[in-house]
């Protein structure tokens, strides 16, 4: 019977109230205990005053009244990679591991944990562990982060074609700035820029100032694309706009530093780059200040950076050492016993690229040219590859060294001073008049402003 | 573990010391040259519905379906115009079915919109605005976006052009005085208005007839309020706790919020007339493109190709997929279509574990209302489409409230509809008895239905055929019982966009 709205609408009434005002005061109470199935560590407050500490910090507190904790832990995890991402402080990547954990041993998210997990592991360049859990996702379930995740580490690993179909069927149920600057990057590789700045500039109008960590990822990257281009302008703009995004994001204070040393603007360069190393001090960021510190004359200083630089990251990046060293012409043993290392971890392709300048350097030719093949295999227009490519070539006087090396000096704005000259070197050792035309020397672009 | 260890604050490079005993090795993400560190999951806010409305509206002594739709939550005023703006690679869509189509959660008629942005001046940082905004698109206005509709009978597959727009600047404040009082770009943004001609000058423009329709796409204030904050706080609802402070208090989440939103007034004529129920939907969607580069071996066609679009957003009513559908089938709402509904979303509607909740936190498990086979709610997000009784009148209209001086709400509207004693007359169902259907959501969904309070209502009661009790009605439940801004009660309905450099939030 359908009963007539007038006699049985009746609002609550004040006892009614004062039930639900008293259990509402028991739950309460409870505000202040921490779920004993939560590890206590992901629930230390930040002191930071961003937005994502701010969500951070009102997870937490959802987090220690939730009957069901399980899936504000997911959103925890989350937000400490986002948290990774903005802060370049890898620490964060660790709590979101001990979410992970913590979500498939003591709530069951067994799915939820894999994700989470799968995307630590491949920050941490385990890609084997975390392309195992990428394909148990997908198998399991096939959502578009799940073939991200599958993707990463295929690419990672240097699998290419494969990772190309998993971002492909990521694209096509989602497309999305993730897709998007997957895409990108893919198109990048294959050595078609146009297409990868096309993307990239798509994956950025795809994002919102609500992923600020995201948006200023992608227009970094979307800089270093544009700028490969030889568009200074346009790429100056997107480290601008990431910066006002997130302030001191250390891959656009890098990319920012990189182009002042490329404009012949070293002093300039000393700024972010300091500022980029303070924030994260490993070895790239430490390389390209060494290099500026160097071009000022601040030799002393320069030294220092690439003291640290080895000593620090034989743990923390070993592979960007070797590649310092050989390009340095430093320690060549060294250089190929970090970069040969390193193929145990993941084969792409700079890791090849390295393991071919070291191995030349010490005059392993064959081996070098081994590796050189994977260099070039994709078609990846890059001025380092295609340096280290024609490094070995004329060094095994390859007959496509000449036009390598003519390749990596069209492209020599991208590289560091260091670089340069081993380019310039290299050129001198090709047969006379087949040398690229012009002076290698000079910056070829506009000053960054 | 101690459990009742309280958490304290630690000095921020506390965590990178931990991180450092925690590992062995945490190489930070560096760009591409390190390892593919794209992010993973990310927000889409030119793409993310915030909510769509539909309802029966008239003027000129025709009726109208008017369908409403809303995204970019959030969004701030005081952030830079360029950086909230339609997306030119996202197709916006609005959904009508009727027929047999309706109760399939089928498009009979789908209206399409695309939108394109162009700059008057490149050579300049001054991306939006060169000067002050006389009209729509003249000299002052640098960023201009334009957009057509078009219709697309799913019937038929014929594609009619209604025809363009331009979408009016956004209220940045000195640069669109015309969006404020006293066109002084300092004051706050003007009320809504009641009559079309005291319209701002820029919304006034940018009405545009379009071969029997009406539309409107551009900023305006989020419409939308509610105490979302407490609701996902655990139901730590204002009006429940015991500090007077608070539980006098109210808190509207959105406020001070705009948003992008697209209105489109649908003749009926154009939709098979009024003696019928329709159902409205919104989705966004994108385009897939190519990831390996198109190469035919030669070297040549390398590049991009755009695909077709995929849907990326949904929206059909109020708060099902935000309240209802659990976080892991949030996506596969998103990208599956209304026909999809029964199967995999159903169970949503039928055991909702919002009212579950409830019970056990608000009523300690004696709230006495059915959790499961809630039949009700199933007729009413399954398939998930505002049902519109176009047999009725015009809905009533939100304005300001009841008393106010120049927009006030029409007499006998109530932002609860039908458990505030809103109801309207259908020719053509029953309803609650002689014809009445509700006169508001979710009879379709005005700008300013309490959709929460009368969500909770819902959820809280058994509004079941042959098991039908009202007890309790969720007046004021979660202490946000208006919006923070004055409707228009004139198309496009949604209030001025709240001004930049004077707006406040609570």
């Amino acid at each position: 019977m359908i009963c007539s709205l007038s006699l049985c609408r009746r609002r609550l009434a004040v006892g009614g109230l004062l039930l639900l005002i008293s259990v509402v005061s028991a739950v309460g109470d409870q505000e202040s205990a921490v779920p004993v199935s939560v590890p206590a560590l992901l629930l230390i407050a930040p002191t930071d005053l961003s937005a994502i500490d701010a969500q951070i910090i009102a997870s937490q507190r959802r987090l220690k009244a939730a009957a069901l904790p399980g899936p504000e832990l997911e959103r925890l995890g989350w937000l400490y990679i986002a948290k990774a991402r903005a802060s370049s402080d890898p620490g964060f990547f660790t709590l979101a591991g001990i979410a992970a954990d913590a979500l498939e041993k003591n709530f069951g998210l067994t799915q939820e944990a894999w994700l989470l997990r799968g995307h630590v592991l491949q920050t941490r360049h385990r890609f084997a562990e975390a392309e195992e859990l990428a394909r148990r996702l997908v198998n399991a379930r096939g959502t578009a982060a799940d073939f991200a995740l599958l993707g990463d580490a295929l690419y990672d690993e240097g699998r290419i074609a494969e990772a190309a179909r998993a971002y492909q069927e990521m694209v096509d149920l989602k497309p999305s700035l993730d897709s998007y600057a997957r895409a990108a990057n893919i198109h990048w590789i294959k050595g078609d820029l146009d297409g990868a700045v096309q993307l990239q500039t798509l994956a950025v109008r795809s994002g919102g100032p609500g992923d600020a960590g995201a948006l200023a990822w992608s227009l970094c990257r979307l800089g270093q694309l544009v700028w490969q281009q030889g568009n200074t302008t346009e790429a100056v703009a997107c480290v601008a706009r990431a910066l006002e995004l997130v302030s001191d994001f250390e891959p656009a204070l890098l990319l920012q530093g990189r182009m002042f040393l490329a404009g012949g603007q070293a002093s300039e360069a000393l700024v972010p780059l300091a500022r980029a190393v303070a924030i994260l001090p490993l070895p790239e960021p430490r390389w390209v200040y060494a290099e500026a510190l160097r071009a000022v004359g601040r030799i002393s200083e320069a030294t220092e950076q690439e003291k640290k630089l080895v000593r620090e990251g034989l743990a923390e990046d070993p592979r960007t050492v070797a590649q310092f060293l050989a390009i340095r012409g430093q320690d060549f043993a060294l250089a190929v016993r970090l970069a040969h290392a390193e193929l145990e971890v993941r084969t792409d392709i700079m890791t090849h690229a390295v393991n071919a300048l070291a191995l030349a350097g010490v005059g392993r030719l064959d081996e070098a040219r081994e590796q050189r093949r994977a260099i070039l295999a994709e078609g990846t227009v890059d001025a380092r590859l295609l340096l280290y490519a024609g490094r070995v070539a004329v060094l095994g006087h390859e007959p496509d060294a000449a036009e390598l090396l003519q390749r990596a000096n069209r492209l020599s704005a991208q590289l560091l001073p260091s670089e340069l000259r081993l380019l310039q070197e290299s050129i001198s050792l090709l047969p006379t008049g087949a040398g690229p035309k012009g002076n290698i020397n000079q910056p070829t672009q506009n000053k960054t402003s | 573990m101690n459990p009742t260890l309280k958490p304290r604050k630690l000095p921020g490079v506390f965590s990178r010391i931990v991180a450092v005993a925690l590992l062995t090795a945490a190489p930070a993400f560096m760009l591409a040259s390190s390892h593919m560190d794209a992010p993973l999951i990310t927000l889409d806010p030119a793409a993310n519905t915030t909510d769509v409305y539909a309802f029966v509206s008239q003027h000129d002594g025709v009726k109208y379906l008017t369908a409403a739709l809303s995204v970019y939550p959030h969004e701030e005023p005081g952030v830079g115009p360029n950086k909230y703006n339609f997306d030119d690679n996202v197709r916006y869509e609005i959904h009508v079915a009727t027929g047999k189509d309706l109760a399939a959660g089928r498009a009979t008629y789908t209206y399409q919109f695309d939108f394109n942005t162009a700059y008057k001046n490149q050579g300049t940082i001054l991306q939006s605005y060169l000067g002050v905004i006389k009209d729509v698109g003249d000299a002052a206005q640098n960023l201009t976006q334009t957009y057509t509709v078009k219709r697309i009978d799913r019937r038929t597959r014929q594609v009619t052009t209604l025809g363009s727009g331009k979408v009016p600047p956004n209220n940045q404040g000195v640069a669109t005085p015309a969006y404020n009082r006293d066109s002084n770009g300092d004051l706050v943004a003007r009320d809504g208005v009641a009559d079309s001609a005291n319209l701002d000058r820029y919304t006034a423009q940018t009405v545009y007839s379009l071969k029997g329709y009406r539309v409107f796409a551009g900023q305006r204030e989020d419409g939308f309020y509610g105490d979302i904050n407490a609701i996902f706080d655990l139901l730590k609802l204002r009006a429940l706790s015991s500090n007077p402070a608070i539980s006098t208090s109210s808190f509207d989440s959105q406020a001070g919020f705009n948003v992008h939103t697209i209105v489109l007034e649908i003749p009926l004529t154009a939709i098979g007339g009024d003696q019928q129920v329709a159902g409205v939907y919104a989705t966004t969607s994108r385009q897939r493109v190519n990831v390996l580069p198109d190469d035919d071996g030669r070297g040549s066609d390398r590049g991009v190709m755009f695909g077709e679009f995929v849907q990326v957003g949904r929206q059909g009513n109020p708060l099902f997929c935000e309240a209802l559908i659990a976080i892991k089938d949030k996506d596969l709402y998103n990208r599956t279509s209304p026909t999809m509904d029964s199967k995999l979303f159903s169970k949503y509607a039928s055991s909702p574990e919002l009212g579950a909740l409830i019970n056990s936190i608000v009523f300690a498990g004696a709230g006495g209302f059915p959790t499961t086979n809630r039949t009700d709610l199933v007729g009413i997000f399954i398939p998930d489409l505002i049902k519109v009784d176009l047999s009725t009148s015009a809905a009533r209209l939100a304005g300001g409230g009841a008393s106010h001086p120049t927009t006030p709400d029409d007499a006998g509207f109530s932002r609860l509809g039908i458990f505030g004693g809103d109801v309207l007359m259908s020719s053509i169902q029953d309803g609650f008895g002689g014809g009445k259907v509700p006169g508001g959501w979710p009879n379709g969904r005005r700008f300013g239905d309490d959709v929460i309070d009368i969500a909770v209502t819902a959820l809280v009661n058994d509004l079941r055929p042959g098991s039908f009790s009202l007890t309790f009605v969720a007046d004021g439940i979660d202490s946000a019982s208006k919006n923070d801004a004055v409707y228009n009660k004139v198309f496009p309905y949604a209030g001025t966009p709240f001004n930049g450099r004077n707006h406040t939030h609570q």
